[in-house]
């Protein structure tokens, strides 16, 4: 109860965070969009590569004999921080003009309350796969598993709740037109931030424009929805992003917990 | 299962976590704080072209401006008529003023004496329609219809300038306003909710078309009112009995004349017709209109040597009162104009503000 307490206090720091740039994203200047990109990528990067490496060492521990030389050579350092680097940089620039976009407080408010159930799932799951599961992956596995958890819940929520949201009628223009008049509407002081913000701006008029164009055509209402849905459901890589930067809090603080000491280290 | 209760430190890492917990939704979705903790949407301005994102306590202050900017703008567009309207008719009655020699001389002349003999006499036979010398005087002094021509290039005059000063009213509130807007714009997030105000549409009364619409406006009812007005205020003043002129002033020489004619037409007869026989007759009747025509023209000096000045001045008089009457009228109608036009805008931009009315409060 008490580490629960502690990882969901350790959670409202990196909220705050995204907090303040949804809050004052489109105040923000070139610099302060690009050290606010670079922190989130930081802090992503050292989750994905570490966890990585977990998932590499129980690989080489079950695969590769401790004497070869691939042992050494597999065990993953440049290369893994690269992939890692490589993924967390959009991952944390998609996050930051998510939220600098926000056009309704709902996103934020859906991060803010998922987060302590992440912390609540991931307990949980830790708990339930603790017979079943090698100590050395159970933290990364049963993170994992809270992970895709509260994508999926936060995926259908946010596109339930973007079903009955209002959206500019872009149904008389042409494609060009709606890119271009949801590209106009985009203000921010960083003109990085704008043009990122634009093309965000873009792609949503790109899917509204494709729906208010053509499923209105589709007979069936449950095919209706359902395509609506998948056009709306733009929001999974931001809540991807979202669940990547909450998962790499929750590996630095709980790092020890992530590399437990192998029974040849645990021994006296 | 137990239930365990938690202790100090827990409670205080629970307190915690819930206050943080609280803050964090507060500050994400401010619709979940207390309405008095709220911040207000913010407001999206369209003005000049241009969109603004302001709280509503700026759009609010811009609306007080644009309620002041207007009734500045009324005071000074009155200002403005009485300005342009007494400039104008000064010029106008310069150029009457300088025609009253030439009444005088027409008043003082053989002609218009008979002129005036002639309608004391069909006047007497009730053959008259009118005042012909109330027409006359006007004819002379006002130069016919020139007058109403004049007085409707008056109103022209300060149709245009009205719109100029109209329309610089509304580029000085479009500077003011834009310049609060733009000391506090803040980045605007994606458009949502929040109210918008709307400042092109009512702009477009000020200035480019809307200044030339109110100036149509203006140049339609005026060109009625012209005709209207100046007709009837001329014929008022023309017939005016004058000083010296009149009935009366025309009998009082008559009966000089009659009395001076028969001395003058006898002694004419005895001093300038020597003649005798059938020749005497036809001189008789010349040396005797001679004398009548010297005698009315002696008479007629002597009467313009005593009264020219004072029917001048009579006529001076009457021109002030004219003029006094014309700027009353004119200022009335323009005083009317602008009220009613000051009174549409300003309503119109207090419907426009009309989404921070909370704030607009004076």
């Amino acid at each position: 109860m008490s580490a629960i307490l502690d990882d969901m206090l350790w959670m409202l720091l990196p909220l705050a965070a995204l907090v303040a740039v949804a809050v004052g994203g489109s105040a923000l200047s070139d610099t302060s969009f690009v050290l606010a990109t670079v922190a989130m990528s930081v802090m992503m990067s050292v989750g994905i590569a570490g966890r990585a490496k977990v998932r590499r060492g129980m690989f080489l521990a079950s695969c590769v004999v401790p004497e070869s030389a691939w042992y050494w050579r597999l065990r993953g350092s440049f290369l893994i921080w690269l992939l890692a680097v490589l993924r967390a940089v959009p991952l944390a620039t998609v996050l930051v003009v998510a939220l600098a976009r926000a056009e309704h407080p709902r996103t934020l408010s859906a991060f803010i309350v998922s987060a302590p159930l992440l912390v609540l799932l991931w307990h949980f799951w830790r708990a339930r796969l603790r017979r079943h599961v090698q100590a050395r992956v159970l933290q990364d596995v049963a993170l994992r598993l809270a992970q895709a958890a509260v994508w999926a819940m936060l995926v259908i929520g946010l596109t339930f709740a973007a079903l009955y949201a209002t959206y500019p009628d872009l149904g008389d223009g042409s494609l060009g037109q709606a890119v271009r008049h949801e590209a106009a509407r985009q203000d921010a002081a960083s003109g990085l931030l704008l043009g990122l913000m634009q093309l965000a701006a873009a792609k949503d008029a790109v899917s509204w424009w494709l729906g208010q164009q053509f499923i209105h055509a589709i007979v069936d209402p449950a095919f209706r929805l359902t395509a609506w849905a998948i056009v709306l459901a733009t929001d999974a890589l931001v809540v991807w992003s979202y669940l990547v930067f909450c998962s790499s809090v929750l590996y630095l603080v709980r790092w020890r917990g992530f590399h437990p000491p192998t029974r040849d280290e645990a021994k006296p | 299962m137990t239930l365990t209760i938690p202790g100090p430190a827990m409670s205080l890492r629970l307190l915690l976590l819930a206050a943080g917990w609280v803050l964090l939704l507060v500050v994400a979705d401010p619709r979940l704080a207390p309405s008095t903790l709220r911040p207000a949407p913010p407001v999206e301005v369209v003005v000049d072209g241009r969109q603004f994102s302001v709280s509503p306590s700026v759009a609010g202050s811009a609306a007080r401006l644009s309620a002041d900017r207007l009734e500045v703008g009324r005071a000074e567009a009155q200002a403005h008529v009485r300005e342009l309207v007494g400039r104008e008719l000064d010029r106008v009655f310069d150029s009457v003023h300088e025609r009253l020699p030439a009444y005088a001389d027409w008043f003082y002349s053989l002609g218009g004496e008979y002129a005036r003999l002639s309608w004391v006499v069909l006047g007497a036979m009730g053959k008259l329609d009118g005042d012909p010398l109330a027409a006359r005087a006007a004819e002379i002094v006002f130069d016919g219809a020139l007058f109403e021509q004049r007085i409707e290039r008056v109103f022209g005059a300060v149709n245009e300038g009205l719109a100029l000063r109209i329309e610089a009213t509304g580029r000085d509130w479009l500077a003011e306003v834009v310049a609060v807007f733009e000391r506090q714009d803040r980045p605007r997030r994606a458009p949502g909710p929040q109210p918008t105000i709307a400042l092109d549409d009512v702009l477009g009364d000020f200035v480019g078309s809307g200044s030339g619409a109110f100036a149509g406006r203006l140049t339609a009812s005026s060109a009625a009112s012209a005709g209207v007005v100046v007709g009837p205020l001329v014929a008022r003043v023309a017939a005016r009995p004058t000083v010296s002129g009149g009935g009366r002033a025309v009998a009082a020489r008559t009966a000089a004349r009659t009395l001076g004619k028969s001395g003058t037409a006898g002694s004419g007869a005895v001093l300038g017709c020597g003649v005798t026989g059938p020749a005497a007759l036809p001189c008789a009747l010349a040396v005797g209109s001679a004398a009548w025509l010297a005698t009315d023209w002696l008479l007629l000096q002597a009467d313009e040597w005593v009264h020219r000045d004072a029917l001048i001045a009579d006529w001076e008089r009457r021109l002030e009162a004219l003029r006094a009457d014309l700027e009353a009228v004119l200022l009335a109608y323009y005083e009317a104009q602008v009220d009613a036009w000051y009174d549409d805008v300003s309503g119109r931009v207090e419907r426009t503000f009309s989404p921070v009315a909370g704030s607009f409060g004076r």
